[in-house]
């Protein structure tokens, strides 16, 4: 059943969202093109700045607006009216949490992916010189590889974790009646309970490692080995949290479901 | 075994009591009117069955299960809301229904759209609300369920509409299934029930077979109603 879920979840945010996503490739094609005009005729620099000023404002939107849509998803497709379809539904809860959590983790790294694309035809072009890429590849032989993979699993946990969090909000606010104010106060609540924790725990590791007190007195500038330590450390909290917020989430809405 | 049992159950909201030990059970085959003023329980007691709120003390048991996946299998719900996503099409709609529920029996349900004139590549956001409850009631009775649970059916539509639901009703329902129907608007419907359920305040005031109330009492539903819920 949770692939049947799947394939509706996926193609409710397409029907939104894709569309955002050619609005911003176009917006750059666009720039792209008034940009080379305002290189040549000096009468289209102020409308290529303009352009330029909304393809920015475009592309900071276009990964925000996406993390907004699938909260929002959520909300109204199981807490809302459509809840009551859902939930009557012969599948699990936790089939149903996971097709949301899988779906819109799917589109926020789309969301990132088309941003970037957009970027680069905004600023290079349709046609890149092949140069930005081996450029990039300098750039990521200087830094140390497993610092690279973890900073790519923590974006991706990163991701997951604050989708989680607000899911496990929002099934603890729909006990209440006023279930949008409540979602917010236990969203404030749960996202301090994760950072007080997670400081209470590195605090220690932070006094007592002879690596990090040498770094921040200044002796050790790029030590890798430290950072890595910090950041493994970091997002091992980061998953036990998602985890814990995930069965959260499942157990409220098998127990406590409180549609109105 | 009985389709359903109620156990000592009840229901609070906070300090409100909105269902006080209920003790009920629905047999297989039956039409039962759920009948009761606004705000009585009707509602609470048809969201516990379809697993949407959970009993403060007390259980449901169907076919001596509590809800869950096996209980949704067999019920087939119809809330007094619209509770369809608006960004589909009918035909959308159809396949997600196909998709989720076994016993969706899509020729059924295209057959009775087509009575209805709706297309299936009509968007569901475009329709009125009439139609949109009228496509909704075509999904529910598609399926060939063991208990069609339906709240305030024909609460909210015009007479012509009532007579269209209700023989929706009456001629599309699985042969050997239940039927739990929810309203106060009697008169409409009293002719089609089997069994009587009288509820106010959270408390069965009256379980009794429709036929004993006719001539045994010599009096319709809808008068026992009135008399037994005078203001």
């Amino acid at each position: 059943m949770l692939s049947k879920l799947l394939k509706y979840d996926f193609r409710s945010l397409s029907k939104i969202l894709v569309p955002v996503y050619f609005v911003g490739l176009l917006l750059a094609i666009i720039t792209r093109i008034a940009n080379m005009l305002a290189k040549e005729f000096s009468i289209f620099s102020v409308p290529s700045g303009f352009i330029s000023a909304i393809f920015i404002i475009v592309l900071i939107a276009i990964p925000i607006v996406t993390f907004i849509f699938t909260i929002l998803r959520f909300y109204q497709n199981l807490i809302k009216d459509e809840g009551y379809l859902m939930h009557t539904l012969p599948v699990s809860k936790n089939h149903l949490i996971l097709s949301k959590a899988i779906s819109s983790t799917t589109f926020i790294f789309l969301s990132f992916l088309f941003t970037i694309l957009s970027l680069f035809i905004g600023v290079y072009g349709l046609w890149f010189d092949a140069k930005i890429f081996s450029l990039l590849a300098d750039l990521f032989q200087q830094v140390d590889t497993l610092f690279l993979i973890l900073i790519l699993i923590s974006l991706f946990i990163g991701v997951v974790y604050n989708q989680v969090m607000i899911y496990a909000s929002i099934a603890l606010g729909q006990k209440h009646n006023n279930k949008v104010m409540y979602s917010i106060v236990y969203g404030i609540v749960l996202y301090n309970v994760t950072q007080i924790v997670s400081s209470l725990l590195l605090l220690p590791w932070m006094l007592l490692d002879s690596n990090y007190q040498k770094y921040i007195s200044g002796t050790n500038i790029i030590d890798f080995g430290l950072i890595n330590g910090f950041m493994f450390f970091a997002l091992v909290l980061s998953i036990l949290f998602t985890i814990g917020y995930y069965i959260l989430t499942v157990k409220v809405l098998n127990k406590k479901l409180n549609l109105e | 075994m009985e389709l359903i049992e109620f156990k000592n159950l009840c229901k609070n909201y906070g300090s409100k009591e909105a269902l006080k030990n209920i003790n009920l059970k629905i047999e297989k085959g039956k039409i039962y009117g759920l009948l009761g003023p606004n705000g009585s329980g009707k509602t609470t007691l048809i969201k516990i069955i379809n697993d949407l709120l959970q009993p403060t003390s007390g259980e449901v048991l169907i076919q001596g299960k509590e809800p869950g996946i096996e209980s949704k299998k067999i019920i087939s719900f119809l809330p007094e809301r619209t509770y369809l996503n608006m960004n589909m099409k009918v035909s959308e709609l159809i396949q997600f229904f196909k998709d989720f529920y076994q016993d969706f029996d899509e020729k059924k349900a295209m057959d009775l759209l087509k009575k209805l004139k709706i297309k299936e590549h009509d968007q569901l956001k475009n329709m009125s609300k009439g139609t949109k409850e009228k496509v909704q009631l075509v999904m529910v009775m598609s399926r060939k369920a063991d208990l069609y649970i339906l709240d305030e059916p024909i609460g909210g539509v015009d007479p012509a509409s009532r007579d269209y639901i209700l023989e929706t009703i009456l001629t599309n329902f699985n042969e050997g299934a239940s039927i739990i129907i929810s309203t106060h608007l009697i008169a409409d419907i009293e002719k089609i029930l089997d069994q009587v359920i009288f509820i106010n305040q959270g408390k069965i005031l009256l379980n009794e077979d429709a036929d004993t109330i006719r001539h045994k009492k010599k009096t319709t539903i809808d008068k026992l109603f009135r008399e037994e819920f005078k203001c």
